[in-house]
């Protein structure tokens, strides 16, 4: 029987959160007042395709109105992290403002703060990160948790890096705002070893260089990509790896057009000096060598097979080999 | 090839044996290294999983590496021991035997145009043709580069001792489209020039048994028929057919063939469906 009021604390440390357990369940013994939904409180409405399958919801930002299935997945919730735990989480543990609340809701709820009562640790150090500090000086909505973790679709127990579950999503979600980044990633061999499906720690995705929660911007020299750490974080794979290595381009961008535009505008401010400052300047040069080599070689010999191939069947229709005998 | 009719070796078993051990090992190096450039494709994952995967098509792909070093080991050793214990160095460089090219191919060239415009007869070639020339210069001059960028790749650590992290992305670049360049060129040029043309398909069997008729060589290569006449060299060069080498011969060749073909086809199909 679950009866103990769970909303709001089961953030707190272990033995605190026992202490309050403890407590809470002495006050619902003795006559307790607090009786909270189950899961299948919940699922009553949002298991029920002709319920909830289609509703109205009015987003929160832009105040478009559209038409979303709210049918909740309770076996996915149950196998991932928050339904899997010893905790018991039930839906109002997240959604809070529902508790207490029975049949019809109102339609928008607040948004589900992950941070304040449970994960405050990681919280700390992602909200000093570029994706906070440098967002909001954007003046834009930095990421949510909910934005790059699963949260209640996790289909993992724990979500550790390490897991190859895990890391065959990393790229993706960052992907999904770094598109950019994550196609140069792609142009060069770590990218292209992990697009193939090589999931190992032994290939890099996005995390293993830049890190989690605590990113920074790479020009920032404190990032695990700046200039202070670059050698250490290169290191961890490559042995030995040292001031030349680390000169390495991780985001060769000689396959984008504003590469070349802005390649370009270098060009009329500062001059060809200024172009060939950027080492990736001599990653597109050879990449344009190439193509222009490519070109050249199939077009003339292309042509020549083409040709000598027309001109041996006429010849051998004709007889006698195409010689003058 | 017909039976009847003076028979005559064209490659010694030194050259067939290397030539074999580079087919196996561009294939190998092909089937391992192209998925990593169409990496996005989905022909790409599934002939990368059939390699082996990672790390398997890799050991395959550095294996493949070791055999091309091999021959061109090999090659260089045979280069050696003509210049220095034969005395023939000048005729490597010059001269109708020579495999580099010679003012005499510029008048080669014209006249094969001229045939292949249909203004000529087809002209009449010595020992190697201008493009088997052209060809042979590119594949010296692929292995180099390969072998660099691949040696680069392959210990990165290393050759940024003196060598900055972009230079060793270059190489990756240079490896990537030097091999695409490669393939293709191998897949569709040399096998049309020796094996699809329609008086040869499906197999010209001169580099697996080593053999060419005396038809063969008086429609090919007309000058070197006449110049071994001559110097009254055709004797020495005569030979009895190999039938059971033939016969395996094409079907090695012929599976190749097809594959290669079909990874030509995939290449170019992703290519330009990228552009699209």
């Amino acid at each position: 029987m679950r009866a103990r009021k769970r909303a709001g604390i089961s953030g707190l440390s272990i033995s605190l959160r026992s202490l309050l357990a403890f407590f809470l369940f002495f006050a619902f013994c003795s006559g307790g007042l607090v009786i909270a939904q189950e899961i299948e409180d919940c699922m009553e409405c949002h298991g029920d395709p002709e319920k909830v399958g289609r509703v109205a919801r009015v987003d929160r930002e832009t105040g478009e109105v559209k038409v979303v299935n709210m049918l909740v997945e309770q076996d996915a919730f149950m196998q991932s992290a928050h339904g899997r735990s010893k905790e018991g989480f039930v839906c109002i543990d997240c959604h809070q403002d529902l508790d207490g609340v029975y049949g019809e809701h109102k339609p928008l709820l607040n948004t589900v703060d992950c941070i304040t009562f449970c994960h405050d640790d990681p919280a700390a150090e992602f909200l000093e990160s570029t994706h906070v500090e440098h967002m909001k000086e954007k003046e834009k909505t930095p990421p949510r948790c909910t934005d790059c973790h699963m949260g209640k679709n996790s289909a993992r127990e724990t979500p550790v890096a390490e897991d190859a579950f895990h890391r065959s999503n990393v790229n993706k979600t960052c992907g999904q705002c770094h598109e950019d980044y994550l196609f140069t990633y792609c142009t060069n061999m770590h990218g292209q070893l992990s697009t193939l499906g090589v999931l190992t720690d032994e290939v890099p995705n996005c995390y293993d260089c830049h890190g989690g929660h605590d990113i920074l911007k790479s020009d920032n020299p404190d990032s695990n990509v700046g200039e202070n750490h670059k050698v250490e974080t290169c290191g961890k794979c490559h042995t030995g790896a040292g001031k030349n290595f680390v000169k390495h381009i991780a985001h060769p961008a000689f396959k984008t057009r504003k590469f070349y535009a802005e390649a370009y505008k270098t060009f009329t401010e500062k001059g060809i000096l200024g172009v060939l400052a950027d080492p990736q300047s001599y990653l597109a040069l050879v990449f344009v060598l190439y193509m222009g080599i490519i070109a050249q070689a199939f077009s003339m010999f292309g042509g020549h097979a083409l040709l000598m191939w027309i001109r041996t069947l006429l010849d051998e229709r004709k007889g006698g080999g195409g010689h003058d005998h | 090839m017909t039976t009847n009719g003076k028979l005559y070796q064209r490659f010694s078993p030194f050259h067939r044996i290397t030539h074999f051990l580079l087919i196996i090992s561009f294939f190998g190096l092909v089937l391992t290294g192209m998925p990593l450039a169409f990496q996005d494709q989905a022909w790409a994952r599934w002939l990368y999983e059939t390699m082996g995967g990672h790390p398997t098509a890799g050991y395959i792909h550095r294996i493949c590496a070791g055999m091309t070093f091999f021959c061109a080991f090999m090659h260089f050793a045979y280069c050696s021991y003509l210049a220095l214990v034969k005395r023939h160095a000048a005729n490597i460089i010059w001269g109708a035997d020579a495999i580099m090219i010679q003012p005499r191919d510029v008048k080669d060239i014209v006249a094969d145009l001229k045939w292949l415009l249909g203004f000529g007869p087809r002209p009449a070639f010595d020992r190697w043709i201008y493009w088997e020339k052209f060809e042979y210069l590119s594949l010296l001059w692929g292995t180099f580069v390969m072998a660099l960028t691949g040696l680069m790749l392959w210990f990165p650590t290393t050759f940024s001792i003196f060598l900055p992290g972009w230079a060793i992305d270059m190489g990756l670049i240079a490896h990537r489209y030097e091999a695409i360049l490669a393939a293709a060129f191998v897949f569709t040029i040399h096998f049309i020039h020796t094996h699809l043309l329609p008086e040869k398909v499906p197999v010209d069997e001169a580099m697996f048994t080593g053999i060419v008729s005396e038809e063969e060589m008086l429609h090919e290569r007309p000058r070197h028929h006449k110049r071994l006449k001559e110097a009254n060299l055709l004797k020495k060069y005569e030979t009895v057919p190999n039938v059971p080498l033939s016969i395996i011969s094409k079907i090695i060749a012929v599976p190749l063939l097809l594959i290669g073909l079909f990874l030509t086809s995939l290449m170019v199909s992703s290519l330009l469906l990228s552009l699209i």
